[in-house]
Formats: C-alpha cells, structure tokens, sequence
C-alpha cells in the first residue's frame, strides 16, 4: 500500500496522468508484446563487496544469566563479495520519449557468506535441545563454523524512469529509476561440507524475502542502482553480561552496484 | 526538472524512515523449577490461569505473564503437602489460594502471605466443612456451629446449625463467624459443599440446600429448597458448580482421587427435586486399561472435563496411551473420550504425578518435569524448550 502510494506520488510528479487515455493521447504507449523489442530493456550488473543483507528475525537465542534468560533474536545473513545480475526491465507504460512505468526483474547470483546469527553474533544452532542438555542448563547451541556460501536473488520491481533509459527513443545523456518491490533471497547454495551441517535443519532460515526500494542513475549506458531494504525491523535486547540494551536491525537489505544496457 | 532533483533523496528518506519497525525482546526469569519434580498442576480454563507447584517452588501463570516463588527464598513452599493442597483462584483479585490443612497460602502478582489457622472449630463437626471464593474473591468456609437435639421430640437424631466464616487471616482471628439458624439433620450430616452464584448468593448443596442472599450477624436471609434422590440418601454433592445458562446444579458423589475415582455426576436445577445421576459407564466409551476418573479438569456451562488414569502402558507394548480426557455434556447427555498418546518424553502413565488442561493444552506434571501436550497435534513437548522457542506469530 505504500509503495503503491509513493509510486502514484511519483507519477504525480514526473507529470504523467492517468486522466489521459490512450486512444485521445497518442503520446502514452502501453506494453505491446508484439513489439517486444523497444518494449524491454536488458541490463547485466555487478557488486563487489557493496551487498549484503539480513532476513527478518527467525528465532531467538537464549542465553541464561542467574536465572535470567534472555533472548536475542537470530537471522540469516549473507554478505555479498562478488555478485552478478542480469535484469529484464518490461516497460508497462511509456509516456511520449521522456519517461516510463516499467516491471523490472532483476536476478542475481552473488559469492557471498552466507550464516545464522544471533545479535550477539553467535552463530545459531538449529540442532534441537535435549531434555539432558536442558537438564544441565545448556539453552541454546552453537555452531562452530560459517552455515554456507554464494545466495540468489530474485526481484520484481515498479519503477519510474525520467530521461535516459526511460524509453527506446530518448536520447538524453542523464536518466533516473526509481523503484519499489519485492526481493526474495534463497541461500546458502552450498552448505559448509567441512562441518556437514544438514539443509534440512536450517529449512526455515535459508529463504526469505523483503521489500526493497531502488535509486538508479543513468549515464549513457552506464547505470549506478542503490537498492535498498524498506521494511526493516529494530530489535532491542538485553544481553547477561552487559544489561545494557542492544540494538539489531534485522530484514534489511543493501546493494550499491554498477549494471550496463545491452542494446537499447 | 528542477523539482525532480530531490525526488530520489525524499524517496529514500520517506521509505527507510518511516517504515522501520520496533520490537523489543525482554528478559524474563527462567522458570527453571519446573524442571523438578512436579507436585501438583491447576489450572483454570476460563480465566486463563495456572499454577504449578514443584519441589523447587511455585509458577503462576497469567496468560502469558509468570509469577516464581522460589522455595528457597519461600520456605513454607516446602512444607505444603501437595498431593493434600486445595487451590482455589480468584479472578477478580488474580489470587491463588493454596489451602492445606491449616494451612492458608495467598499466592498471587504481588501477594505473598502465609497463615496458619488456630481455630478451635466446634469438635463435633469440626471435619465437616467446605471452601470456596466469593465472586470477589474473598475465602469462605462453611461449617457448622451448633449441635441441637430436642429431647422430647423422642427421635435419635439432631440438628446442626450452618455457620459461615469469612477469611481474616490476621494474627487475632483467622474467620469472622456468622451463625445462622439453616440447619442439616444428622442422618444428612455432610460437608456443607457450597458455591457462588453469579449475584453472590451462597449455594449450598447440602440436604435440603440453600440459596443464601445475605447474612450478617444477626443471620441469614436464604430459601430452603427440598434435595432427594439417590433413594433419599442424597447428603451433598462435591465441587458444586451452577451452570449459569441452563441454571443446573452439578457435583459429585465423591471428591475424585485415584483411590476413589468418580463414576457419575450429580445434577439438579437450583430450586429442584430430586437429584438425578449420571453414571459414566452408561454414556462413556471408556477404554478396556483405565482406572477411572481422577480429577475434575474443568467445567464449561454444562460440559465438565475429566482425567482418566491409564491403568499402565509399562508392561505391555501394543499401547502407547498414557491417559484420557473424560469430556462429558450432561445437558444432552453425550460423552466422549480422547486418549492421549505417548511420546518420547513421556512413555508410561505412571510417570504423571498430576496434570491439568488449558484449552487445548494439557499440561503434564513428571516426576523430570512440565511437559505440554497439544491436543491437535498429539504432541509432546518440554514446557521449558517451548517456552525458549521463539513466537513470532504474537
């Protein structure tokens, strides 16, 4: 609902109308699949060490202190050393040369280090808690190494465009995107083989998804995109050995990258 | 244009801004004393309530709020025998009363007392009374006060006077005494069992019954009202409970235990005669293995709920029940049986010191532990471990 509502404020601004219809305004196109070719944009993008994001809390790490337990929240996190994108961008609407409405999709395939973390940065254990380890007051598990590596993404966007890249027939030097929408992670791909940790028991923390807004300057072919989380979620907690409280953002995301147009 | 420059920056600086959220993880004390031996587990389904005593101390749960008394720094916990102990609770003061014996225990949010009752109770009855909670939660006792026997009336038997005791618990005095002329002849000489209807009048299901308005020290305004049945042996019913829709009154025989389980339900309409029975095996499919019900779980209008103990699923491997919930409509007269399965944290019926149930919830006192059980699920778990798992569905 608010994306939706920053995206009619967009168009507001960019002086597009929706009050105009096609056949009195010959100046609005709309996506024509039969002429797909000016219709979609293809971009190909890389990172490197600009990327990196965290799922939404996924559990809780307890940690007890004369008998008092308190809870940190855990999450999967990936940090992105070197990643690739390749994104279809579908132009929905085109208003004259100047600007357009357009589903983007970008998927990604990143080298990453992929973990399960706790606010505390310990990494979480899925392995089950037994009553004897109850027993001896052990409350939550510990993994010794990093859960696996490399992530992929996938995403489907809103964006407006203004200038360069906003249309197959404009020519300017400078453009922007700006968009909104949702971005799924899956990861790791490969679990840590040295430890054997087990996909099956870390099911509910290899996948996750987010919204995400996105900033984009063209320049000629060239394009710098800022993607970023939108629905982040602080998390305040306390930890035993400091009382004081700790803060961790989880849900977030962050991706500066540098992707070029293939064709036009 | 010149507008379109600051539309990136306001873009980010509306979304990120504005949409992050907050929540916020609070330490809490770990319940870890029910990780001992569990003693007794009460809980109160339409309040939302529970109490567990075990041999390291007490939890009260309030939802989802817990209260811990430590026996070590609440000693007396220590002297309570449990498998004796009544516990009422009231929901208007969020109090659990713990009564054994002479002993009175106010356990609640911030409430702690302990008292021990001196009384000297008239000797002829003095093990002839009751306890329950007002409507605003204060501890009554019924009991009897007088013994009169006329002389020239040529008959063997006598009459006993009702006397009501309203909680003190001071130094002084542990009940206010208020004597009253309601009388119970001899040949029906039985604990004064007694209820709270919902405008506060005082039930009491002795023979005949009473339905007292009020009382104050000069006695009490109340109806007489006939009881017969059970071939005019009707004395008192256990644990009366009024139904509040249909206006019937319910209790039981006996006050169910493992060495006398209940076998039916008394039922009558307030201001009715006689008192009808309803004998479980008529109506229940109980299994081959049990040894009948044990515990009064709850009550839910004119549905009650009971515990039915598996005789032993230790010595034989083609079962895996450990106990039944009894759930018995006795307005239509229907009633059904759910076993509950074993599971690897808890395998023989014999290991369920007590239990209680919550919803849908049961909860399991061990002699290792809590356990929960789902009645969905069939599951088995730790209370403890649920309790560290994560609910990030609140």
């Amino acid at each position: 609902m608010r994306v939706a509502l920053v995206i009619c404020i967009l168009l507001g601004l960019s002086g597009i109308s929706f009050g105009q219809e096609e056949g009195s305004d010959p100046r609005i196109y709309f996506f024509n699949p039969s002429h797909l070719k000016s219709s979609i944009r293809q971009e190909v993008g890389m990172s490197i060490g600009t990327h990196w994001t965290k799922s939404p809390m996924r559990n809780i790490y307890t940690s007890v202190d004369d008998g008092v337990a308190y809870p940190e929240p855990v999450f999967s996190r990936a940090i992105g050393i070197l990643a690739g994108t390749y994104e279809p961008r579908l132009r929905l609407i085109e208003y004259k040369s100047n600007a357009s409405i357009s589903l983007d999709i970008p998927l990604t395939l990143s080298f990453s280090l992929v973990d399960v973390l706790s606010g505390s940065r310990y990494k979480y254990s899925a392995e089950p808690l037994t009553e004897q380890e109850l027993a001896s007051n052990i409350f939550s598990k510990e993994r010794d190494g990093i859960l696996g590596i490399c992530h992929a993404e996938a995403g489907a966007l809103l964006s407006v465009n203004i200038g360069q890249g906003s249309t197959i027939e404009n020519t300017k030097m400078v453009g922007w995107t700006l968009s909104a929408g949702y971005n799924l992670v899956r990861g790791p791909l490969f679990m840590n083989f040295i430890e054997n940790y087990d996909r099956a028991d870390y099911k509910k923390y290899l996948g996750w998804g987010t919204p995400v807004a996105r900033v984009g300057i063209h320049a000629e072919m060239v394009v710098v995109y800022y993607m970023l989380g939108i629905a982040p979620t602080r998390v305040n907690y306390q930890t035993g050995s400091t009382f004081d409280v700790q803060t961790e953002m989880t849900n977030t995301y962050n991706r500066l990258s540098l992707s070029f147009r293939l064709g036009r | 244009m010149n507008k379109l420059k600051f539309i990136p920056a306001m873009f980010l600086v509306v979304l990120v801004v504005g949409c992050i959220r907050e929540t916020t993880l609070t330490p809490y004390e770990l319940p870890d004393l029910v990780k001992s031996y569990i003693r007794k587990v009460e809980c109160f389904n339409n309040e939302d309530a529970m109490m567990v005593a075990s041999d390291e101390g007490v939890m009260l749960l309030y939802g989802e709020e817990q209260v811990l008394y430590d026996a070590n720094v609440y000693d007396e916990l220590f002297k309570v025998e449990w498998s004796e102990a009544e516990v009422l609770y009231s929901p208007s003061t969020e109090v659990f009363w713990v009564i054994q014996d002479s002993t009175f225990i106010q356990l609640g949010k911030n409430t702690y007392d302990v008292h021990y009752d001196n009384t000297q109770f008239f000797a002829a009855t003095q093990s002839y009374f009751a306890y329950a909670l007002s409507t605003e939660g204060k501890l009554m006792r019924l009991g009897y006060w007088k013994e009169f026997w006329d002389q020239n009336s040529g008959s063997f038997y006598s009459d006993y006077y009702i006397g009501i005791y309203e909680y003190l618990g001071n130094n002084n005095n542990t009940w206010r005494e208020y004597q009253t002329e309601l009388k119970v002849n001899s040949k029906f000489l039985a604990d004064p069992n007694f209820t709270f209807a919902d405008n506060g009048d005082i039930i009491i299901h002795t023979n005949p019954g009473f339905i007292i308005s009020a009382y104050t020290d000069q006695g009490a305004t109340a109806d007489s009202v006939s009881r017969s049945g059970q071939g005019f042996k009707f004395r008192t019913a256990n644990r009366p409970h009024l139904a509040a829709v249909s206006g019937n009154l319910y209790g039981m025989l006996t006050e169910p235990s493992l060495l006398t389980p209940v076998t039916s339900m008394l039922s009558v309409g307030l201001t009715q005669d006689p008192v009808v029975e309803y004998v479980f095996e008529d109506h229940c499919p109980f299994p081959t293995e049990h040894q009948g019900a044990i515990k009064l779980l709850d009550w839910n209008g004119d549905v009650v709920r009971f515990y039915v103990r598996q005789y032993t699923n230790s010595l034989s491997s083609n079962t895996d029940v450990i106990g039944h919930i009894l759930e018995y409509d006795l307005l239509n007269d229907a009633c059904s049986i759910t076993s509950l399965s074993s599971g690897v944290l808890l395998k023989w019926s014999e290991s369920i010191v007590d239990l209680d149930i919550l919803g849908n919830t049961v909860f399991i006192g061990t002699r290792d532990g809590l356990l929960i059980y789902d009645l969905e699920t069939d599951e088995i778990n730790s209370y403890l471990l649920n309790l560290l798992e994560v609910k990030l569905d609140q």
